[in-house]
């Protein structure tokens, strides 16, 4: 795989839910140099929020003394996103169960479900220190536009 | 987030700008829907054309909204909504729930 093909970044957010925004313009320009479709670059940032939120809310209680470490890696058509809170991490095995007709107009508790339904892999691990680490991953479908330049390419 | 208001055809129309993640927000929509509920105003409909992205304490935003409009005896309804946030109505069943509209006179006639 040659180097252009693949790609990381980081970045430290502080624990606030206004920096949420942030999270998205950088999942959707990263992914976006991986040729991956833009419903699937959404699904990837939609759950990339989910995890992130969580950390600074659950996991730091929104302590401005603490961060949410946010890790992009692109090889090939896959994105691994890994989300690290500074805090005491949560327990996500209440949340780990399909919505029931009684969950649906409860305020809370989708998050997990969504990141679920939108990633290939979704695994949480707890760091030495006790924070949550979660790993997302998501495997891009060609987009239809690089679909059409690969077909042009090929004098289709 | 911020929220304008107008009136159409006896429905309020609040179009909402920015994102939807909850905490204040929560505070803002409510407070905005109670006093028009008050106010003798019992049907909404909040047009997110200019929201690009709500996560899921932004969906128990709308839900807490609906709840409160159906107790107070009205209706609450959506409009311009994006394919990203369809999709996550579509996955947590909210479709079933909420009316989706493409066009707002479209949205504004189901009132009546």
């Amino acid at each position: 795989m040659s180097d252009d093909q693949r790609g990381s970044i980081e970045l430290r957010l502080p624990s606030q839910l206004r920096f949420l925004g942030v999270v998205d313009a950088v999942v959707q320009s990263f992914s976006s140099e991986f040729g991956l479709a833009q419903d699937d670059i959404n699904n990837l940032s939609t759950a990339t929020i989910e995890a992130a939120a969580n950390a600074m809310e659950h996991a730091n209680k929104f302590d401005a003394s603490k961060s949410v470490l946010l890790r992009l890696q692109g090889q090939g058509a896959a994105i691994d996103v890994t989300i690290e809170d500074e805090g005491q991490g949560f327990d996500p095995r209440p949340y780990e169960r399909e919505l029931t007709a009684e969950d649906l107009l409860k305020l809370r508790g989708r998050g997990i479900f969504i990141m679920r339904s939108f990633m290939d892999e979704v695994r949480f691990a707890r760091t030495s220190r006790g924070s949550m680490r979660v790993h997302l991953r998501k495997v891009g479908r060609p987009s239809q536009d690089d679909s059409g330049r690969k077909d042009a390419a090929r004098g289709n | 987030m911020t929220i304008r208001q107008r009136e159409v055809g006896g429905v309020v129309v609040l179009d909402i700008d920015g994102k939807i993640v909850g905490g204040v927000d929560h505070d803002l929509f409510q407070e905005k829907l109670q006093s028009l509920l008050t106010a003798g105003k019992p049907n909404f409909l909040v047009n997110l054309e200019n929201v690009k992205w709500v996560n899921s304490t932004g969906l128990g935003v709308l839900i807490a909204g609906f709840r409160t409009v159906q107790t107070g005896g009205g209706r609450l309804k959506l409009v311009h909504v994006s394919e990203r946030i369809q999709s996550l109505l579509h996955i947590t069943r909210l479709t079933t729930r909420f009316e989706l509209f493409e066009r707002e006179d479209e949205a504004i006639a189901s009132f009546a």
